[in-house]
């Protein structure tokens, strides 16, 4: 079965598999793409909005760029997942 | 008299309970839509307030002028409800079971007969709303089945109760007395729906203690 994923959800489960690339020094745009599940356009814009809003960091590295959570991403991730937990608890998805 | 008055009283006392229950639901969910955007807190926060607003309106149709003036605060704090329940149905994706459809069918079509026309409006809408909760309880299960969730039991056990409520205030005419237990039923429908703030205040706690 196909699962409509709202804007919210694509957003916490880009943040999520940023998350999970931040013990080795940041995220690949690679992995991202695998982990979060979304097309590269998407993928490009939407990593551009949370940089401009303060929840990623962008590292510059040789070949590409790396993706970091920055402190109010995490934050905000973790609010985000408090409030999901909150909504599955009425049988709904963000 | 004096029983007739003391019985209005606690009734109003039971529903006024269920307001302040109902609204916090609605003030949490818009605490998660603020924090997060999402429109499913939005609909689930419309919708706890319209089912506040809506029991409210019942709670003062007793104080309003006897008869038809009743009649209509009734009919319209129970629409104002119904429309709650219809914004929490909106909320979840799956589809329903046809054999839900048929059973609420006989539950509508069964306490209308020997009523008059404006008590069975009103009637009439209760049953849209009880439809509207078995839809969502049906949606709920479902969602337990697919998520193995088990906080989502206790919203289960808790629209269970509220429509049990809500079905035996459907055929209070026929058990007289016995209206502010069907209220207390569903009341405690709404605390139990009220628990799962438990995990944004275990949250607070962890970030205080952190």
């Amino acid at each position: 079965m196909t699962t409509y994923r709202s804007q919210v959800r694509v957003i916490a489960d880009l943040l999520r598999a940023v998350r999970e690339g931040d013990d080795e020094g940041g995220a690949k745009v690679s992995v991202l793409l695998r982990k979060a599940n979304m097309s590269y356009s998407r993928m490009t814009e939407l990593t551009e909005q949370l940089v401009e809003k303060g929840l990623l960091i962008k590292v510059p590295v040789e070949r590409g760029s790396l993706y970091r959570l920055s402190d109010k991403g995490r934050e905000f991730l973790s609010s985000m997942e408090t409030f999901e937990r909150f909504a599955e608890a009425y049988g709904l998805r963000l | 008299m004096a029983d007739l008055l003391s019985s209005v009283l606690v009734g109003s006392v039971i529903q006024a309970a269920e307001v302040v229950v109902a609204a916090a639901i609605g003030s949490v969910a818009l605490k998660g839509y603020k924090a997060t955007g999402s429109p499913t807190f939005l609909r689930l926060s419309v919708s706890f307030v319209l089912v506040a607003a809506g029991i409210l309106i019942q709670g003062a149709a007793p104080y309003a002028s006897e008869g038809f003036a009743e009649s209509v605060v009734m009919i319209l704090g129970s629409a104002v409800e119904a429309v709650g329940y219809f914004a929490l149905a909106l909320s979840h994706f799956f589809t329903v079971r046809q054999a839900i459809t048929a059973v609420t069918g006989i539950l509508v079509l069964a306490p209308q007969a020997s009523e008059p026309a404006l008590a069975s409006l009103d009637i009439m809408v209760k049953a849209v709303s009880l439809y509207l909760l078995l839809y969502v309880s049906a949606e709920t299960l479902i969602f337990f089945f697919e998520y193995k969730r088990r906080s989502t039991i206790i919203s289960i056990i808790g629209l269970l109760l509220l429509t049990a409520g809500l079905l035996l205030k459907l055929f209070s005419t026929m058990f007289t007395g016995y209206a502010n237990f069907f209220d207390l039923i569903k009341l405690a429908g709404l605390v139990v729906l009220l628990s799962p703030a438990g995990i944004l205040l275990r949250r607070r706690k962890a970030v205080t203690t952190s």
